[in-house]
């Protein structure tokens, strides 16, 4: 009885804020989850290879492996390190994501023993060649979008929602960029990117989930197709490792440079 | 140094007899090229020659213990050039063992270090010696034989570096090009009495803090560039003499990222030992204190015309209290396109105005690779100056083109 008239009074509490909730609200708390869907892993481990491709369908391969550290109370850290072609073997790429400031990164090339800063400006450049920009490589945090659910839409076999998220970041490459994330598990399933004059830049679709250690759901596939340029790029995920021990020393501008 | 490599070497073995699967565990890779120079314009002097050809390789070893905190690096590098026999040379480029901990790393052996953030001049690198005769940019490095202790923290690091050797620079010989009048005696002269066996120390604090990396530096050794004194047969001077004077240096390099810019500095303070009074008045040594600094900024245009390519514009000011530097009073200004094709294909372009000598240089570098393996480079400077005092003007009839090809594995 009384539980029946707590639920009761729980739904005439709750319900009424439900119908309220403007698509900005809504689409914060679809952000929110999907950011709590994705905590606790630590740090994790994986290894890559990306596939340039042109209009004409040529490609070239590039093979990297990828290290990167939870950070609770900002963005993560991420270390990216080339192991081919041989002549930018040891290029590695550090990432400092943040929450309230700008990123933080750098790229090492071993052929000059030289660290580089990536400038704030450049984030939305190209990263080694790729479709991929380097703000992509940034962790997902709720501090650099201001969102908005747009509607609900089947996706794969699932529903997802379709989010749109506008970047608070002034050097962001990007207008607005709208997620589609499904309902089960918060997974994006498909990027589309808007660049400054509102045009569709670019689609990332994410494809061959697998689930670790019963909470975190990895994409194996991920492919970015730029659309003004018909470029590609794909990249294809293996032997992803969570919590390896891994911690800050592994990420610093001196492990940057001894990458390999 | 063969002692320091053979030891390297030995422990090596060691390590892969303690640890029968680390055989399979040591990376092999590096490259080999050949390349070709080719100066238009007439030599100044009877000897040199105009097109000249060299091949070149690196190999990198690198083993690593199965709990990543110890490794092992070695490095060889070797130029045989058929011009110039002082160009065909050798260097062990790194030979060290490295030990990792949680705040703490200590290498020892022979190790290329690099510090600054411009790109005109490479003012507070220092610990190691530049290959000059390798190449022009100053990026060449000849290996150091050092112990380096880092401290790693939140905010950055502290590196101690402990120096007991000191690498003699290679100079051209008769028939090479970009060389001075004289050719350079291959016996240098050490301020300190130790010579070669001197032992520096240096000192670097690296600090990073939002937008902003900064560098500060302390050197005290024997200086990594020579002065040049005349050697006299008679009355007539027939060749120089490297003079290496101790010195102790102070240092600073920030780096920082503001809108658009890549905003850089390098500055220094030299104190050098004195050594002739009337030398230094008559302009033969360089003054015993002065200071030089390096600034300036990268500006980048992402996706420049709606392509891919990124195109950075570089200015430079240079500044030397030596009145003969060639920076004492130069500007610098460059284009770089990274092109962010297959190829990752690379084009710097730039020139250095030395308006107080009305002296110029120019540079163009541009890369591509072909496939996975293959690099081709090619480069060109151009060096244009009329006025005697100008350090350029040694080099007037040297325009040159290089193209180079070169194998990874």
């Amino acid at each position: 009885m009384n539980t029946k008239l707590n639920s009761l009074l729980l739904a005439l509490i709750i319900a009424p804020a439900a119908f309220a909730e403007t698509p900005q609200e809504r689409g914060l708390a679809i952000a929110e989850a999907r950011k709590t869907a994705d905590v606790g892993w630590v740090s994790s481990q994986s290894d890559s290879l990306m596939i340039l491709r042109n209009k004409q369908g040529d490609e070239s391969r590039r093979v990297l492996r990828n290290k990167a550290l939870e950070v609770a109370s900002d963005g993560d850290k991420s270390l990216t390190i080339f192991d081919s072609p041989k002549d930018i073997k040891g290029t590695a790429f550090l990432s400092f994501s943040h929450n309230n400031k700008n990123d933080q990164q750098w790229l090492y090339l071993p052929a000059l023993k030289r660290v580089k800063k990536i400038s704030s400006r450049n984030k939305s450049g190209p990263f080694m060649g790729s479709e991929f920009a380097y703000e992509d490589l940034s962790s997902f945090e709720i501090e650099k979008y201001k969102f908005e659910y747009l509607r609900d839409e089947p996706c794969a076999d699932l529903t997802c929602y379709v989010l749109q998220s506008t970047p608070t970041n002034k050097y962001s490459g990007y207008s607005k960029v709208i997620t589609w994330l499904d309902h089960h598990s918060y997974r994006v399933h498909k990027v589309e990117f808007y660049d400054r004059k509102k045009a569709h830049l670019k689609t990332l679709v994410a494809s061959d989930f697998k689930l670790y250690q019963d909470k975190f759901w990895r994409s194996h596939k991920t492919l970015m197709t730029n659309h003004l340029t018909g470029k590609s790029t794909e990249l294809i995920l293996s032997n992803f490792e969570f919590d390896t021990g891994l911690s800050a020393k592994d990420f610093n501008k001196n492990s940057l440079k001894r990458a390999r | 140094m063969n002692k320091l490599l053979a030891l390297t070497i030995g422990v090596l073995l060691i390590g892969v007899l303690l640890n029968g699967s680390a055989v399979a565990e040591i990376q092999v890779s590096g490259h080999v090229g050949a390349q070709h120079r080719y100066f238009n314009q007439t030599p100044l002097y009877l000897a040199q020659e105009s097109n000249q050809s060299s091949i070149f390789g690196q190999v990198e070893l690198f083993w690593q213990s199965p709990d990543g905190n110890d490794s092992l690096t070695i490095t060889p590098f070797g130029r045989k050039d058929f011009s110039d026999d002082n160009r065909s040379h050798h260097d062990l480029n790194e030979a060290y063992w490295l030990h990792i901990d949680d705040t703490t790393e200590l290498s020892i052996g022979t190790k290329i270090i690099f510090w600054g953030v411009t790109e005109s001049r490479h003012l507070v690198d220092i610990i190691n010696q530049t290959d000059l005769i390798e190449s022009l940019d100053g990026e060449s490095k000849l290996g150091q034989p050092m112990a380096q202790l880092s401290w790693i923290t939140d905010w950055g690091s502290v590196d101690f570096f402990v120096l007991p050797y000191f690498k003699e620079p290679v100079y051209a010989g008769a028939q090479g090009r970009l060389r001075l009048p004289l050719l350079v005696n291959q016996q240098p002269l050490y301020q300190s009495s130790d010579g070669q066996k001197h032992h520096d120390f240096a000192l670097r604090v690296n600090y990073n803090f939002d937008d902003w990396d900064i560098g500060i530096s302390a050197f005290k050794g024997t200086a990594r560039e020579a002065e040049f004194l005349p050697k006299f047969t008679g009355q007539q001077v027939t060749s120089v003499i490297p003079l290496h004077r101790q010195i102790s240096q102070i240092s600073l390099d920030v780096q920082g990222t503001i809108d658009d810019f890549l905003w850089k500095l390098e500055a220094i303070y030299r104190h050098q030992d004195s050594i002739s009074d009337a030398l230094t008045m008559r302009g033969v040594l360089a003054s015993d204190n002065y200071i030089a600094a390096t600034g300036g900024f990268e500006y980048s245009i992402v996706g420049f015309n709606d392509s891919a390519i990124d195109l950075g514009l570089l200015f430079e000011y240079n500044y030397d209290q030596q009145p003969n530097s060639l920076f004492a009073h130069s500007a610098f200004i460059a284009t770089r396109w990274a092109f962010n094709d297959f190829g990752s294909s690379e084009i710097l372009a730039g020139i250095n105005i030395d308006h107080q000598n009305n002296s110029h240089s120019a540079v163009v570098e541009a890369s591509t690779r072909f496939g996975d393996n293959i690099k081709v480079s090619l480069e060109a400077w151009l060096f244009d100056s009329s006025q005697q005092q100008s350090p350029l003007y040694l080099l007037r009839r040297d325009d040159f083109v290089a193209l180079e090809l070169r194998y990874y594995f």
